[in-house]
């Protein structure tokens, strides 16, 4: 059966988010995240969405970034040399501007409901990408509280620290040392397997798992990514010598060690009086702090593998009060994102000429949440049970931004699809009703010959299932509307026989349709239509597809890609074309130009290494001296 | 919406309904509980036989055998952590188990019930469910709403008497400007600029009805619309805070009072703003009872709340203490009452609901009451119950067994406290004063066990990687566990005689019960097996720095004697074996249990 349901579509996104952006290069890490939190909520208009001169704009001026056309306040100079890394989206907006339901909201995805207590984004992470058996924590708050494991349970709720260094208790007490400690442990063992085989509980046993995961943190060789004390003093002092710094500093060592997601807390953003002095202090630690963080993580290539967030819980109101601050302001903000595969240097969103309101690109907390789970190769709509049985998904029905993601085309279309489908009232299709006059003679057809799986049953009807939905069979006296399925199958002739076989009688030929695929169809004895159908392949296309392109191409760049593309075999041959013209566009970047040259290294470098001679010849057939590009084909 | 008291008197009632009466729904106006579940009048008092009685035939009906009632040491650990939120001292668990006379275990109830400890246990309970784990608000004065509460749970104060108080508290914060504070008032603080959140706070905690999702839109699936919400809030439309005096530094409100606007009084446009959504609504109870007659709403909303007839008040409650002591509530979430969200026996729920407004809303009635069932005293060993996990649950929910839960922060600081003996020490620390010392503990370790600050209740604690840390090598475990400061194992280790008669006083002290044979068997090996010396002191881990926010959360009063426990650490073996002893029981599930 190929039935291909909405989830795997998402999970088949989701593989593609994740997938490495050139293939062959040992990029198989998992995700990380760092959530930079601006505690208390910034004003957006005093850091990234400046509107300066204006009556609603303060004191400060903007300055240019290298992102092109991308300005950001005065007070942000080295992030500024950054934002070619970066994702500024200025369209955020939710409803909550109270601190704690904001936290909650932002931490959560979800606005807070007394029945349910939801993950936060790290717990669901730790849950979804965390090793159960690592030595570090997969998710770590600095300078915490962060928002908990919710219904996971504790176990994936943050491991707390203040700052860097040896986290507490860690170490043995001094009338402790290694060989007593492990009778001790021995002994509280025995006595734990005790207790739990007397009242068989199984929190007895989370809580057994508990201390082991304790005792191994404690013996972890990787305790000392705690300490950062080891960095050199230039880095030390890049970051700066703040709290804010430190704990950059420290979320970089520990996601390099393993954790999965850090959190640092960054706090006093809520000024309501004496704002503008304030901000521009605490802009000079973010500044130091965020900027060093992005360039290190690039620097030791971990940027690709690793998100950084940086947001609080709302913006500030374009009003400036009477004691000089500004008040929550939920209605429009601005968040930054960078690094695991999402696009870099755009800005996303827009708000008005007082910052009030969002006049364009509105993301809404939901889809910033989703968006951050697929680029985090997390499955945004997988759902689980929470304790009182309620199905709960990782997002709160959520669309990623197709925009900054670095999708596929394929991968796009996939979640174009699944948008026409929202998680409302509605879940989806589960059967069609098909009336039949004789279930039995039906079941030839459907069961034994297409293959659906028997489900449901009851007096005169059976559910046949597909992968996710199928059909019902209805028993009727006389069939008065039939009605037609779609069957997609590898081969329509092949197809065609069997269902003859079975009963079917035939329609119409198999025949090209505008939509790329050939079709045919029959009807069961009822006058039920099947359609069998399959995609056409390249080869059998009547011109080849378009480049998915995003940048401006020149004209002798795309006709070189299409005359290679033709080199390579029809079945990855879409493959090919979207992710040789996603790596010709990230060699592009910095001027947003795509060239042959471009197009040729791509080309090379977007097979794995082992399987790039292939690429040869379609080179030498468009005349290209391969000799020049002895580099690419021995790259990493 | 009139439809909702019907429909609630009608989920708790299904089980009487389909056997003993008709179910038509009573008038929306009048709803009468009484009248739902009937059978007994409330002249005629439930006992516990009554609920034994119940629970019995559910159980036979379902197959289920019912474990066995958990032995004398068990029942009292269970039972004073219940009622008075710690484990018992030795000397209370050695007293227990030379009092052989048939009513022993009602006796011990009684005592509990009547030593302050008891008040003290429900004030830190409900403080939580009020307040929440964290107040920012510098004006909520979290102890002064503590000593109300301990005040009033001592008196034993009628429960509808106590949450009038609570809904209808006037007057300041704390004290200041020459006048006595009303401690009462530091709930209805926490939502100043909340009303909406204040309004389905009321509703959840001492109703048990969620109506806070109709703030936004109408109930999806319970009668609630958008406007019963709008005219619940409209009763506090005209309560306000007042501010008396501010911190001089950050010109923040420190001294403030909570009072009624009078009839001809305007409201100020910061209030206004605030009460935008309800200020047009007039006042109205859930089942449509005009409250806006009164001149106070907030006064007749009170009134109508903890009125006798009114069915959500006294099953909130009764379901809520049930939950603490049974393990699980009838319904669950304890404050999620609805027709859709069905009791596990609902005409043992009405029933219990209906006795406790005969008896006067008597919460210390209610306590002892539920522990002189059978089902309280279960035992929570023994196999695996029911062949399949679906009996198994059934089994539980049924409370056939007591199911073990772990304790909530409160009371593990208690306990911790009190079986390390160290009270002492930490008051000695603190200038004397225990509490003051026990508060800086629980500021400290807080935040160990669960991050959600926002959580107003304390379950779903079970544990995180950085309290098994403390637990093991924390400065509470490690002068606990040491034989060479003034604790309660220096007192054993010094007053007992024989290794034999020591392993049974630190068991008896940790873990409130006297070892099995097997354990004395395995331990005295252990205390008699020769060790290896300790390593020199210096060649020993390094010994570790709590690291805190520049002394913002206070000097750990542990220091001091940890320092001492470090420097001697060079005890004799047989001493070190005893030291590890108290340490693994005090490491144990069984101590971190209510089980």
């Amino acid at each position: 059966m190929l039935t291909i349901t909405r989830r795997q579509l998402l999970a088949a996104a989701a593989a593609l988010a994740t997938s490495p952006r050139l293939a062959g290069a040992a990029d198989k890490a998992p995700r990380s995240c760092i959530i930079v939190w601006l505690n208390g909520g910034p004003s957006h208009l005093d850091t990234f969405d400046p509107k300066p001169g204006t009556r609603v704009g303060g004191p400060f001026k903007a300055i240019k970034t290298r992102a092109p056309g991308v300005e950001i306040c005065e007070h942000l100079p080295q992030l500024a040399e950054q934002m070619h890394q970066a994702i500024l989206l200025r369209g955020m907006s939710s409803k909550e501007g109270n601190h704690q339901r904001a936290r909650y909201l932002l931490h959560t995805g979800y606005a807070p409901n007394p029945t349910v207590s939801h993950p936060s984004l790290g717990a669901w992470v730790a849950d979804q990408l965390g090793d159960r058996e690592a030595e570090l924590p997969p998710f770590v708050s600095v300078g915490g509280p962060s928002v908990g494991g919710g219904f996971l349970g504790v176990s994936r709720g943050p491991f707390t620290v203040d700052g860097p260094g040896k986290p507490p208790n860690t170490g043995l007490a001094r009338n402790v040392d290694e060989a007593r400690f492990e009778r001790r442990r021995a002994l509280l063992a025995e006595t734990e397997a005790a207790f739990a085989e007397r009242t068989h509980d199984p929190q007895v046993e989370g809580r057994r798992a508990v201390y082991a995961q304790a005792i191994r943190l404690m013996r972890s060789a990787k305790l000392e990514a705690f300490d950062i004390d080891g960095e050199p003093e230039a880095t030390r002092r890049m970051y700066g010598d703040t709290q804010l710094g430190k704990g950059c500093l420290l979320a970089r060592r520990l996601v390099e060690a393993g954790s999965r997601v850090v959190e640092v807390v960054h706090d006093g953003w809520d000024t309501h009086e004496d704002g503008f002095e304030r901000t521009r202090k605490l802009m000079g630690a973010l500044d130091a702090a965020l900027s060093s963080l992005l360039r290190d993580l690039a620097a030791r290539k971990m940027l690709g593998s690793t998100m950084v967030v940086c947001m609080g819980e709302f913006g500030r109101s374009p009003r400036i009060n009477g004691r000089d601050g500004r008040d929550h302001h939920p209605q429009a903000w601005s968040a930054l994102l960078a690094g695991a595969g999402l696009r870099a240097g755009v800005v996303h969103g827009r708000t008005d000429a007082e910052g009030s309101k969002v006049v364009d690109g509105l993301v809404t907390v939901p889809d910033l949440f989703a968006t951050m789970m697929t680029a985090l190769g997390v499955d945004p709509h997988k759902t689980l049970t929470s304790p009182t049985g309620r199905p709960i998904s990782i997002t709160d029905g959520g669309m990623p931004v197709t925009a900054l993601l670095r999708l596929s085309l394929r991968a796009r279309g996939a979640l174009w699809q699944s948008e026409a489908m929202s998680e409302g009232a509605f879940y989806g299709l589960s059967h069609v009703d098909m009336p039949v006059s004789d279930i039995a003679r039906a079941r030839r057809i459907y069961e034994e010959t297409i293959g659906f799986r028997p489900g449901k049953k009851g007096d005169g009807y059976l559910e046949l299932d597909a992968n996710n939905g199928g059909i019902r069979l209805v028993q009727v006296g006389k069939v008065e509307h039939p009605v037609t399925i779609r069957v997609q199958v590898g081969d329509v002739d092949e197809a065609l026989t069997l269902l003859r076989r079975a009963g079917a009688r035939l329609l119409y030929e198999p025949h090209r349709t505008d939509a790329l695929e050939l079709q045919a169809q029959v009807a069961d004895p009822d006058g039920n239509g099947i359609t069998v159908w399959r995609n056409l392949s390249e080869d059998e296309y009547p011109e080849a597809p378009a480049i998915p392109k995003v940048m401006t191409w020149k004209p002798e760049a795309e006709v070189l890609l299409q005359q290679l593309l033709k080199g390579v075999p029809a079945l990855f041959r879409g493959l090919a074309r979207s992710r040789v013209s996603e790596n010709a566009e990230h060699f592009a970047a910095r001027t947003n130009l795509v060239t042959r040259e471009h197009v040729i290294r791509s080309f090379i470098l977007s097979s794995p290494k082992i399987t790039r001679y292939r690429n040869r010849k379609p080179l030498i057939d468009a005349g290209i001296d391969v000799s020049l590009y002895e580099a690419e084909f021995n790259a990493d | 919406m009139r439809l909702a008291t019907s429909l609630l008197a009608l989920a708790l009632s299904a089980a009487a309904a389909s056997s003993c009466r008709s179910a038509s729904p009573p008038p929306p106006s009048t709803p009468a509980p009484a009248s739902a579940s009937a059978e007994p009048s409330p002249a005629v008092r439930l006992t516990a036989q009554d609920i034994d009685d119940a629970l019995a035939r559910a159980h036979a009906e379902r197959g289920i055998t019912p474990a066995a009632l958990v032995d004398d040491e068990g029942f009292l650990r269970r039972a004073s952590l219940d009622i008075v939120g710690v484990v018992p001292t030795s000397a209370e668990v050695t007293a227990f188990s030379q009092d052989h006379r048939d009513d022993r275990r009602a006796r011990a109830v009684d005592a509990m019930l009547a030593s302050p400890a008891y008040a003290a246990r429900w004030a830190a309970y409900w403080q939580r469910v009020l307040l929440g784990r964290d107040v920012r608000k510098r004006f909520v004065d979290a102890g002064e709403l503590r000593s109300y509460l301990v005040q009033r749970f001592a008196q034993n104060q009628p429960w509808d008497a106590l949450v009038r108080e609570l809904v209808t508290a006037s007057g300041q914060n704390r004290e200041g400007d020459g006048a006595a504070p009303n401690g009462a008032v530091n709930w209805l603080l926490r939502f100043e600029d909340s009303p909406a959140d204040l309004t389905g706070t009321v509703s959840r905690v001492f109703l048990g009805v969620q109506i806070q999702c109709a703030q936004c839109h109408d109930h999806k699936t319970e009668p609630w619309k958008q406007d019963d919400f709008r005219q619940l809030a409209a009763c506090f439309s005209r309560t306000r805070v007042k501010v008396l005096d501010r911190d001089r530094s950050g010109g923040k409100p420190l001294l403030v009072a909570i009072e009624d606007l009078a009839p001809d009084e305007r409201q100020n446009k910061r209030h206004m703003a605030a009460m935008a959504d309800f200020i047009k609504a007039r006042p109205t109870a859930l089942d449509g009872t005009d409250l806006s007659a009164d001149g106070s709403p907030r006064r007749a909303l009170a009134a109508w709340m903890t009125a006798p007839k009114n069915p959500w008040f006294a099953a909130a409650i009764v379901n809520r203490v049930w939950d603490v002591m049974m393990g699980h509530g009838f319904v669950e979430p304890v404050d999620d009452i609805r027709p859709s969200n069905p009791a596990v026996m609902p005409e043992l729920f009405a029933r219990l609901r209906d006795d406790f407004v005969a008896g006067g809303h008597d919460l210390k009635q209610l306590v002892r009451l539920i522990a002189s069932t059978k089902a309280y005293q279960r035992a929570s060993s023994g196999p695996p119950q029911g062949a399949t996990p679906d009996q198994a649950s059934q089994s539980s929910r049924l409370w056939a067994r007591y199911r073990p839960e772990p304790l909530g922060p409160d009371e593990l600081i208690e306990t911790l406290v009190r079986v390390t003996g160290t009270e002492a020490l930490l008051a000695k620390a603190q200038g004397g004063d225990l509490d003051a010392a026990k508060q800086q503990l629980r500021l400290r370790v807080g935040r160990l066990f669960d991050v959600d600050e926002a959580l107003d209740d304390d379950d779903e604690f079970d544990g995180t990687v950085t309290q098994a840390l403390m637990m093991m090598n924390g400065r509470a475990s490690t002068v606990g566990a040491s034989a060479m400061v003034e604790n309660a194992l220096h007192d054993i280790v010094t007053r007992e005689p024989d290794d034999e008669r020591r392993i049974k006083a630190i068991f008896v002290q940790v873990l409130s019960r006297q070892p099995t044979q097997a354990e004395l068997t395995r331990w005295l090996a252990h205390v008699h097996e020769p060790t290896e010396p300790p390593s020199p002191g210096p060649a020993a881990a390094p010994s570790q720095k709590v690291r805190g926010k520049k002394g913002a959360k206070g000097k750990d009063p542990l220091e001091k004697a940890a320092q001492k426990a470090e420097r001697q650490s060079t005890a004799g073996s047989q001493r070190r074996a005893l030291e590890d002893l108290f340490w693994t029981l005090l490491n144990s599930s069984e101590l971190s249990f209510n089980h």
